[in-house]
């Protein structure tokens, strides 16, 4: 038992020297900027993106919100008409089908 | 030079800067598995370079770039959890053997039973390990410096029992 305690304990420090290892394996500085160089501009595209889609939702959310304002307009005129509520609800019908 | 150059050049500093730990970061956390460190080391990278502006310098740089490496290797890995590639299944025993290379058995032994802990324990255990201080690892946990020495030293105490019981089943 004690053999494979002192073993543990040697594979332990083995594993606080790895950071040193690897000093040799590490890539060259030219790929490492080549990475950061594909990084700025995967995250540049990103940006357009998120922006392109913000501006396709407002355009959108504009459009429903006007669409709506003007369909409760023109229920809101039937009911100021005098129209039985039985139209109110057919005409409603037809402007939302529309 | 505009705002933007003087950021990318900062940027670039800072990476050639602590390099050795990116790597390191990036083989040790994809052992086992069949992803390239060179791949890793790119996401790495964009998620530096996402958050970068936000570093306030309030831990060392070191701290920062550790937690924020971390915590994108950690993505990659419940990423890869949720969608296996059966590829990868089949070739899993070829995968250890070439991810461990040059390693001797008991090394290779520890290395996974640090791979298998919990996300959060094994951050903890590999930050000690990469010689981090209490302070630091509590800084990048949000825990405090005692919670993280008793998380510590009970995650030894345990991979100690689980290295000698299997080293025990081998013999």
């Amino acid at each position: 038992m004690n053999t494979l305690h002192d073993d543990f304990e040697l594979q332990w420090q083995h594993r606080q020297q790895a950071m040193n290892d690897v000093q040799n394996a590490v890539p060259s500085d030219e790929l490492l900027l080549d990475m950061a160089k594909k990084a700025q501009k995967r995250v540049k595209v990103k940006i357009r993106w998120i922006s392109y889609a913000a501006a396709a939702c407002l355009i959108f959310g504009v459009l429903l919100f006007g669409l709506t304002k003007q369909n409760t307009k023109e229920i809101t005129f039937l009911c100021n008409s005098g129209c039985s509520v039985q139209d109110v609800i057919v005409s409603a019908n037809r402007i939302v089908n529309q | 030079m505009s705002r933007k150059e003087e950021k990318e050049r900062a940027f670039n500093a800072m990476l050639l800067r602590n390099k050795a730990l990116i790597w390191h970061i990036c083989s040790d956390y994809s052992l086992g598995k069949v992803w390239k460190v060179e791949d890793c080391m790119q996401e790495v990278v964009v998620s530096l370079w996402r958050y970068f502006e936000t570093f306030e310098g309030r831990s060392s740089e070191r701290t920062w770039i550790y937690r924020v490496a971390t915590n994108t290797m950690l993505m990659l890995r419940r990423k890869d959890n949720r969608s296996p590639i059966t590829e990868r299944i089949d070739n899993q025993e070829e995968i250890n053997n070439i991810s461990y290379e040059g390693y001797n058995e008991n090394y290779q032994q520890l290395l996974q039973l640090i791979n298998d802990l919990p996300e959060e324990n094994g951050m903890i255990i590999r930050a000690h390990l990469d010689g981090f201080s209490y302070q630091e690892i509590a800084e990048m946990t949000d825990l405090t410096e005692s919670a993280v020495a008793m998380r510590i030293a009970r995650t030894k105490k345990q991979l100690r029992e689980m290295f000698e019981k299997e080293n025990n089943k081998i013999s």
